[in-house]
């Protein structure tokens, strides 16, 4: 049986001035889960309970074990630094440092040591070693978003968390995207929620539990 | 590293703002450090230079310029009288009991921007200096030199020398030659930078038969002043008052028209501590804005770090990190300043003879780090305090 990495009870979360209840989760090691529902319907806002930095309404995140929401600021801090990967929309990286930096920043953020070969590694199955040195803002949409990818892994956490990961890409860059985000997933046992908007990933996402969240209600 | 790598790359994209404020702080950090300096330093090089000279007696004239002329050696002679008059004056009942050391003093040579002082050998115990090198003069041009002044013209026994008129170093030369009798050891007081010759040599040196204007000099019954010492402090007071009372002498106490100088200059201190610390409040002003903007600019930044795994207190640190980062900069800054202008007014004032030394007090210094680490941390409550309020999904959506 693989290791159960998310676990939520009776969990809802705020979107303005609703509130979104969730079915009780559970994701394995390794496992897949979609998050899909139109823009507004509160997707963020989910992920964002599940990371620990949006106070839910009521109910409960377990991450590896530990409840999540009962930890302090900065416990809950060091948990996601460590234990949460997330790749946004828009990349967010920091322009002004290397690729290499802004992988790093990712250790130091979690107060880890910096780790030259795990960035390497990464950087080399992502197809972007040779930017290794290269500033953020001189990469094309696409770099930007594998080096986004290699910074999430970085802590090689036990869950990714993707908030429209393809959003920004073209159709054939979002489906290499996606492969690559769920081979590594697969590879490294992470658990995935990805929060997406375009249906047509969904049937991308094997042994998936899929989950659609309208405005006001759960699939 | 990778923590400070993005500190100063945060610096680095508004360096306008960055330099602004190292800048002004850096000028403040120098301006107070040179006002301490100056407060401690000035004073305490005086006091070593007059030391040993209680009273001056010289021609009517102000006691100030009694004290910079015959005391501490800075400035040109006022007049001359007669030797013998002052002596008496000295051995009446009502002074003498109080007088334990006295010694006559005329100036008005120089070499090679030393000034030359005519005296009696009693100079040397009324400095309590002794000779670390040759002899004392026995006779007219004979010259015993002072350690500073040995030093910096490579002066030792047997060297001959041709004084100048007045003090500036360019002035008419005199036909005479000095010789090198004796090296004075250090005495850390005035005695240091001058040259000493019997009062006899006067005549010696100026005997031109007429055709040379020399006002401040005279034969040797005549000199610039008598240097006193007393048996009791009590006298400080009341003997340079009694002695003034005479028609034509001037008595006055160098360390107490000293004090009323530091007294007339304490406005103009307070003046520039004032422009110093509007210069150190303007600069946690725009440390405080400059911080500000930087974390509006790198909200994402900030934001991002928070999803990597910082926490608030983390974001706070590196805000205050940012913070001291810049003060610490404005203080090295401030420093280097500081030490230049020392030097640059240490050298003006040795060209008055004035030797100040020593660095900023350590309990001054150690205040004022310690208030500009703490202002650092203040300027950085703003940005801190924002950060501890802001929601992190507003952060994100902005």
């Amino acid at each position: 049986m693989p290791e159960t990495i998310l676990q939520t009870r009776a969990l809802s979360v705020e979107r303005g001035r609703q509130s979104i209840g969730l079915p009780d989760l559970t994701l394995h090691a390794g496992g897949t889960l979609a998050l899909c529902g139109p823009s507004g319907s509160g997707k963020t806002s989910l992920l964002l309970a599940l990371a620990g930095l949006v106070r839910p309404r009521a109910g409960e995140v377990i991450i590896d074990g530990q409840p999540l929401w009962r930890l302090p600021e900065a416990g809950r801090a060091r948990l996601r630094g460590r234990a949460i990967g997330f790749v946004f929309a828009d990349y967010r990286l920091i322009d002004s440092l290397s690729v290499m930096d802004n992988l790093q920043i990712a250790r130091a953020s979690a107060h880890l040591a910096r780790d030259l070969d795990r960035a390497t590694n990464l950087l080399e199955r992502l197809g972007v070693a040779p930017l290794a040195s290269i500033r953020a803002d001189r990469l094309s949409q696409g770099q930007m978003q594998r080096v986004a990818l290699a910074r999430a892994l970085m802590n090689r956490p036990a869950l990714l968390l993707a908030d429209e990961p393809t959003a920004a890409l073209d159709e054939a860059a979002g489906d290499r995207l996606i492969d690559l985000l769920l081979d590594l997933g697969r590879d490294e046992g992470i658990a995935t929620v990805i929060a997406t908007h375009e249906r047509r990933l969904l049937p991308r996402l094997d042994d998936t539990l899929f989950l659609a969240l309208p405005a006001e209600a759960v699939a | 590293m990778i923590r400070l790598r993005f500190v100063l790359q945060g610096l680095l994209r508004r360096w306008g703002s960055t330099c602004l404020t190292i800048g002004v702080g850096a000028l403040s950090i120098a301006g107070l450090c040179l006002i301490f300096w100056a407060q401690s330093a000035i004073p305490e090089a005086v006091k070593t230079r007059i030391s040993e000279t209680d009273m001056v007696v010289g021609p009517k004239s102000s006691g100030l310029d009694l004290a910079l002329c015959c005391a501490l050696q800075m400035t040109p002679a006022q007049g001359l009288l007669e030797l013998e008059r002052v002596q008496a004056r000295l051995a009446m009942d009502d002074v003498r009991p109080f007088v334990r050391m006295q010694v006559p003093v005329a100036m008005g040579d120089s070499y090679r921007g030393h000034r030359i002082v005519w005296t009696t050998p009693d100079i040397a115990p009324f400095y309590g200096a002794r000779l670390t090198d040759g002899r004392t003069w026995r006779q007219p041009l004979e010259i015993v030199a002072g350690s500073e002044a040995a030093r910096s013209l490579k002066l030792k026994p047997g060297v001959r020398l041709t004084s100048s008129h007045g003090l500036a170093a360019d002035g008419d030369a005199h036909d005479a030659a000095y010789t090198v009798t004796g090296i004075l050891a250090p005495t850390g007081g005035v005695l240091d930078h001058l040259l000493l010759a019997d009062l006899a040599s006067i005549a010696r040196v100026h005997d031109h038969g007429g055709e040379h204007d020399h006002t401040e000099t005279a034969p040797h019954s005549r000199v610039n002043a008598v240097l006193v010492r007393f048996t009791s402090e009590i006298a400080q007071a009341s003997l340079p008052v009694l002695i003034s009372d005479s028609e034509t002498l001037s008595a006055a106490s160098p360390r107490l028209e000293l004090a009323k100088l530091m007294a007339l200059a304490r406005p103009l201190i307070d003046g520039a501590t004032i422009v110093s610390a509007i210069f150190g409040a303007l600069a946690v002003m725009i440390l405080g804005l400059s911080l500000m903007q930087g974390l509006n600019r790198r909200a994402r930044d900030f934001m991002l770090l928070r999803f990597l795994g910082m926490s608030r207190r983390d974001l706070a640190l590196l805000s205050i990190g940012e913070s001291l980062l810049i003060t610490h900069l404005a203080l090295l800054g401030g420093c280097i300043l500081a030490v230049a202008g020392q030097s640059v007014l240490a050298g003006m004032l040795a060209s008055h003879g004035l030797t100040v030394s020593g660095a900023v007090p350590f309990r001054e210094a150690l205040t004022l780090y310690s208030a500009a680490v703490v202002l650092s941390v203040l300027s950085a409550l703003g940005p801190t305090l924002r950060m501890s309020i802001a929601r992190d999904d507003e952060e994100l959506r902005a």
